[in-house]
């Protein structure tokens, strides 16, 4: 969904997993599944306090 | 692989004592229409049958589905192959339909959940008054199949026995047909190419994508399937049946695609001023980025591969199904295919700055079927069918409001039909 979030005009997008769950992978393991959502959030936070001078985008590692 | 397909013209339908054809009048035996249902559907507790005609001061509500009777005369063993019937490649041969007729299949389910996508909505159907234009059923004759399910199944179980409870008591009235001479016969066959012409193909969009929100191929669920080509002719032997129940302004019942609109365009044009190369089908609603890309790349490399010089494309349904649309197109311009979209538009605001949700600006030939959020008012009828009260809003448990009063709804999200991408509808606007 980044194309539309792009479109819209944010600055600074993170990739999320998937439409129905983008903070994680409900199948795996629970803890397997904050690791990722944690990793997630991190790379947002640290997007946060980044200079852009365009529309961004990060791709955690899933 | 050519079709002949035999049209009768039916005028008037009425109850009587033995199902058959009466000149322009088709008579219904209403126990054994009925019995035909409940002998093959143990989820449906009960079925009553109504029947409605031309321009009565009547809505339908809880809409299901609307299937045309046809029946296989030559060339196959049924209709709607593979709902109940064995499989094969129809659209060959010759076929026998309805011309006037719809079956218009209803409930009421169970409310299990509150919102959501696998939810079955809402869908109004008026046949007189400012909304009868939206669809053709305000000119037919239509035999309307109430059901009421049995409260003690699924609602997958639910979803298949409405499904199979339309084509059923459409193919039953279509055995009226049979050793009868049909009013006019139309061929249809896209084998003669001429030389010259430009090559188009018609990019169908389905959704797919679970519960109350499917296609069935030949009775397949399309849900997770790739895009696939289809000989135009398949469609009006009922290869592709719909179950989409979730988002009722957008459906694309079965009717609609066995009188689709583009194919029949697409035909008539064929060795004229086109050649009609044939149908790629694809459901979108892919979850990943990755999965929308492979999608879209699959249906433009099939365009490119038949060698089409233009598409027209268009799609079902709402949400980011439409994000994969709008690939595909982008993706056919940059080959050098010229593309054209029919799609509904959404509403613009001061929240909601763009029409589509989202676009590429290598499409900019897009033909506009209405506006989702555009206000509508239900008007005071003298007959409801289906039930006594609309149920808006399952995510507050269920609004219920007289069916038979005058209602104002700011967007026609329950309208059926109104926003239907293939563009059956009787109406139409001029932009001063």
């Amino acid at each position: 969904m980044t194309p539309i979030v792009k479109q819209v005009g944010a600055n600074r997008i993170v990739r999320g997993v998937k439409i129905p769950n983008p903070w994680g992978v409900p199948t795996l393991p629970e803890d397997e599944n904050m690791r990722i959502t944690t990793r997630i959030l991190t790379e947002a936070l640290t997007l946060l306090q980044t200079d852009v001078s365009e529309p961004t985008i990060v791709s955690p590692r899933i | 692989m050519r079709l002949n397909m035999g049209s009768f013209k039916i005028k008037n339908i009425k109850f009587g004592t033995n199902t058959a054809l009466d000149g322009a009048t088709l008579i219904i035996n209403k126990d054994e229409l009925i019995a035909e249902i409940l002998a093959e559907e143990k989820v449906i507790k009960n079925v009553d049958i109504e029947l409605t005609h031309p321009g009565e001061n009547c809505r339908i509500i809880h809409v299901m589905d609307a299937v045309e009777p046809r029946v296989k005369i030559e060339g196959g063993d049924s209709t709607y192959p593979g709902i109940k019937t064995p499989v094969y490649r129809c659209g060959g041969g010759t076929t026998y339909r309805m011309d006037g007729v719809a079956v218009i299949t209803t409930s009421l389910l169970p409310l299990r959940k509150a919102g959501g996508l696998y939810i079955a909505r809402e869908g109004i159907l008026d046949l007189a008054g400012p909304n009868s234009g939206h669809t053709p059923f305000s000119k037919t004759s239509n035999v309307v199949v109430n059901i009421s399910v049995d409260p003690n199944y699924t609602e997958e179980e639910y979803e298949v026995a409405i499904r199979n409870a339309g084509i059923l008591a459409a193919r039953y009235l279509a055995q009226a047909l049979v050793d009868k001479q049909p009013d006019y016969f139309t061929e249809y066959s896209i084998s003669e190419k001429k030389p010259g012409l430009k090559n188009v193909v018609y990019i169908n969009q389905i959704e797919s994508c679970g519960l109350f929100g499917r296609n069935y191929l030949y009775g397949m669920p399309y849900d997770f399937l790739l895009p696939t080509l289809i000989h135009p002719n398949e469609f009006l032997d009922g290869a592709l049946v719909n179950s989409l129940h979730s988002h009722t302004a957008v459906q694309i019942p079965t009717y609609y695609q066995t009188n689709n609109p583009v194919i029949e365009g697409l035909f008539k044009r064929h060795g004229k001023t086109l050649n009609f190369l044939g149908v790629i089908l694809l459901r979108a609603q892919f979850e990943e980025i990755d999965g929308k890309h492979r999608c879209a790349n699959l249906v433009a490399g099939m365009a490119q591969l038949l060698g089409a010089d233009g598409v027209v494309a268009t799609w079902e349904c709402a949400g980011n199904s439409f994000v994969e649309t709008m690939f595909y197109l982008k993706a056919c311009e940059n080959m050098g295919i010229k593309t054209v979209l029919i799609t509904y538009e959404n509403e613009i605001t001061e929240k909601a700055e763009d029409a589509l949700f989202y676009f590429e600006p290598e499409v900019d030939a897009i033909v506009s079927t209405g506006v989702l959020q555009a206000p509508i008012t239900y008007p005071k009828v003298d007959r409801v069918i289906g039930g006594d009260e609309f149920r808006f809003h399952p995510e507050r448990g269920g609004v219920l409001l007289p069916a038979d009063q005058e209602l104002e709804r700011d967007g026609r999200l329950e309208s059926w039909c109104a926003c239907n991408n293939v563009g059956l509808t009787n109406l139409s606007l001029d932009d001063f």
